[in-house]
């Protein structure tokens, strides 16, 4: 059975590169559009391997997310921020609520998927 | 704003602009070969505009393109018929989103801080973009392929003058960091 990703940002092109490029790697995409949808996807599909979430997203950025989720009990799963921001300051913010990579857009797919391999949980046996 | 601060935002736009641009595989060229405003072929447009607000800048950036410039730079395959428009206007509304962040990346460096907002699309025939009497913004343009391309940038200090400078190293565009 094929691993889970979940993919969320408020840009529909954004979302269907990242589905392109993770499906072509074998992977299952799940889709959210906002923090909202995202945190709800990640709660009901707590065995997804990893959630790659924007920050600038409309309803709940992806930050107050991970601050939402952190809040409510980790879930556990790994988080990519895939952004155009590349502050620090919010990179560190990331951390704090348990995110376990930050990526600035645009994303190379090589890149992507050398990240998403290494950040992913390995599938259930 | 002063000329030295006006000049500044004007070099790390246009770097952002074409930086954006060649990551997408396009080339550019610069303002001075660019086509005219007022020269521009009649022809269906897409632009956006995006907001920003921070503790020392506020504004907002345009970016203002052929509809089948922007169609032909699309990163994934062609919606079909029924989507397309859609597919257009989001796309459309990432690139403006994009070059905002890579503005916002470069004056981070510097200590400016602010929030983008959300992007808003619109299309319509021969759009020319024009400032508000007495506004001290950036604009720029560019040609691709024999094609025009338009970015605005309206921004003003909240405080008065400039903030402190100190340098910040950020994430650049195409990296990753684990933690």
């Amino acid at each position: 059975m094929s691993q889970k990703i979940i993919v969320i940002d408020d840009s529909d092109t954004v979302r269907e590169q990242l589905s392109i490029v993770l499906s072509g790697a074998g992977y299952e995409i799940i889709e959210a559009e906002d923090g909202l949808q995202g945190a709800n996807a990640i709660r009901e599909n707590p065995n997804a391997a990893l959630a790659i979430c924007d920050v600038n997203m409309p309803k709940l950025s992806g930050l107050d997310m991970l601050e939402l989720l952190k809040g409510q009990g980790n879930s556990g799963m790994p988080v990519l921020m895939l952004t155009t921001e590349g502050r620090p300051d919010l990179i560190e913010r990331a951390r704090a609520f348990g995110a376990k990579g930050w990526m600035v857009k645009p994303f190379k797919p090589t890149m992507l998927l050398v990240t998403v391999k290494k950040l992913a949980r390995p599938a259930a046996a | 704003m002063d000329t030295e601060h006006q000049d500044y935002f004007r070099g790390s736009l246009s770097q952002s602009v074409v930086e954006f641009f060649r990551d997408y595989g396009v080339d550019c060229l610069s303002e001075e070969f660019a086509i005219p405003q007022a020269d521009q072929p009649e022809g269906s447009q897409m632009g956006s505009v995006v907001g920003f607000k921070g503790q020392n800048l506020r504004g907002g950036l345009a970016f203002v393109a052929p509809a089948s410039l922007v169609a032909k730079m699309l990163p994934v395959p062609k919606a079909e018929e029924n989507r397309a428009e859609l597919q257009l206007r989001d796309w459309t509304g990432e690139i403006a989103n994009q070059l905002a962040g890579r503005f916002k990346n470069k004056l981070s460096a510097r200590s400016y801080d602010f929030e983008v907002g959300t992007a808003v699309c619109f299309r319509g025939m021969s759009i020319r973009l024009s400032f508000m009497p007495n506004n001290d913004g950036v604009s720029l343009s560019y040609s691709i392929d024999s094609a025009g391309i338009r970015v605005f940038l309206d921004c003003s200090f909240v405080t008065d003058g400039a903030p402190e400078e100190h340098e910040m190293r950020i994430v650049p565009e195409g990296d990753v960091v684990i933690f």
